[in-house]
């Protein structure tokens, strides 16, 4: 049964082991202890396991077989592998394509970027024209009304004034494309709103070619824009020497991919959405 | 007359090659003793001792003149100690020293004490093996040991004393420590 000795006694050991003090209970300083060790078997084992445990930790750090001691060249290999990694970066840079500076990457990418920048906004322009013409007389009466007066949509006129001057003032080109006759004087208003009609619809048509056309020609532009975006970072890519570390250089070309891809494919999808211009749809 | 540490380090930073060589020289004993009791393997050692001194090339800048060197160092060692155990546990395991010996018989001798304290090295936490190989191979103080690890002193007291008394266990277990009483004169 472990008494308050016992536990001093422990304490007592354990702090001679951190000091690194003999354990010898004929040393005076364990004078007090050897008769408490002589009649407790806790604290006469604890002793016991403390001794044999010294003399092994006493023999393990001073055993210096050949396999403990430090190979005689171990200071070369060290100093080896510090000059291997130390020469590493130049001579990768010899190997290597030169790399440009992080400046001229980044002044190289914004250039880059605002011709794809440009080319987007010009390809967005041209969708949007396109749907501007292409919308159907049905969703914008007023405005198909007024487009009828001529080319300056943005005036209107009031529709009572056509037929007052018994001539409508359909515009010559409309007129020309849609092979329609203008109205003699003095027609009808049901008469007036049919010539209106028919004239519109040629107008439409005619709009809508000329939209095509337009939309084809920009599609045109685009495609040729996206294959030499292709083409330029098809040159580039033998630059590229450590593809699980793409170098500096790379960065420009790797930044167009998306921009052509997607300008490939808005254009792609321009002309799969582009009707013929013999269809029927307008 | 040898440099001081703080002076050797100084000629280190400023890229002088026969100081970095006379800096491993120095400390090689102390890391690679290190290495070679925390991983038991010679090769294994070697690697991760040179790593040891790489490391402390690059990181001098760091060290401060006002604190000792060798712990710091001994900081790096035993910190990639514990890299390499924690990826060495994940692999095969590898024991060289003393392994062909677990099964002959115990012959008392000091050599086999030694190989038996080995042993029972094996199987302790790399925690409670870094404090018993930095107390007791490389005579650091409690507070030193504390900072090379990272841990209050209070920690370190605790860890040696668990490992003493797992080491006593496997001594033990192995004949060794005997069951009886010592006799006290």
């Amino acid at each position: 049964m472990p008494t308050s000795k016992c536990n001093e006694f422990e304490e007592q050991v354990q702090a001679a082991i951190e000091a690194r003090a003999a354990l010898d209970l004929s040393a005076p300083e364990w004078a007090g202890w050897a008769e408490h060790v002589r009649r407790c078997a806790g604290c006469s084992r604890q002793w016991s396991e403390a001794l044999t445990l010294q003399a092994a930790l006493s023999a393990w750090t001073s055993r210096l077989t050949d396999a403990d001691r430090v190979d005689v060249h171990f200071a070369d290999a060290v100093m080896a592998r510090w000059n291997a990694e130390s020469a590493a970066p130049v001579s990768a840079a010899t190997d290597r394509p030169q790399f440009m500076p992080l400046t001229d990457v980044s002044r190289s990418s914004d250039s880059s970027r605002k011709v794809a920048t440009t080319l987007l906004v010009a390809l967005v322009l041209c969708v949007v024209a396109a749907v501007g013409f292409l919308l159907p007389p049905r969703l914008s009466p007023q405005v198909a009304r007024n487009g009828n007066q001529g080319p300056s949509h943005g005036v209107t006129t009031p529709r009572e004034k056509v037929t007052d001057d018994g001539a409508t003032k359909a515009p010559v080109a409309a007129a020309e494309n849609s092979g329609t006759p203008t109205n003699g004087a003095g027609g009808e208003v049901e008469d007036v709103a049919k010539d209106d009609d028919t004239e519109l619809a040629g107008l439409l048509r005619n709009a809508g070619t000329a939209s095509l056309s337009l939309a084809g020609e920009a599609a045109g532009v685009m495609r040729e824009a996206a294959s030499l975006l292709s083409v330029t970072r098809t040159n580039q890519e033998p630059m590229v020497d450590v593809p699980s570390d793409p170098p500096a250089t790379d960065l420009p070309t790797r930044g167009l991919i998306p921009w052509g891809q997607k300008l490939e494919s808005a254009v792609d999808f321009l002309w799969d959405a582009l009707p013929l211009e013999e269809s029927p749809a307008i | 007359m040898a440099d001081s540490d703080a002076a050797l380090v100084e000629r280190v930073r400023s890229g002088d090659q026969s100081a970095m060589r006379s800096l491993v020289e120095r400390f090689q004993g102390v890391v690679f003793g290190l290495c070679y009791r925390m991983l038991s393997q010679r090769e294994d050692a070697e690697d991760v001792a040179q790593d040891v001194f790489l490391r402390t090339f690059r990181s001098l800048g760091g060290w401060d003149p006002a604190r000792p060197l060798k712990p710091w160092i001994l900081t790096i060692a035993a910190n990639r100690c514990r890299t390499f155990l924690s990826t060495r546990s994940r692999q095969a395991p590898a024991v060289e020293f003393a392994a062909d010996r677990v099964a002959a018989p115990i012959d008392p001798d000091r050599n086999e004490l030694a190989e038996e304290l080995q042993l029972g090295m094996e199987t302790l936490r790399d925690e409670y093996r870094l404090c018993v190989t930095l107390f007791y191979q490389q005579e650091l103080g409690i507070a030193e040991i504390a900072e090379v690890l990272g841990c209050a002193q209070g920690t370190v007291k605790t860890w040696l004393h668990r490992a003493r008394h797992q080491l006593a266990e496997h001594l033990q277990n192995r004949g060794v420590l005997p069951h009886a009483h010592v006799e006290v004169q």
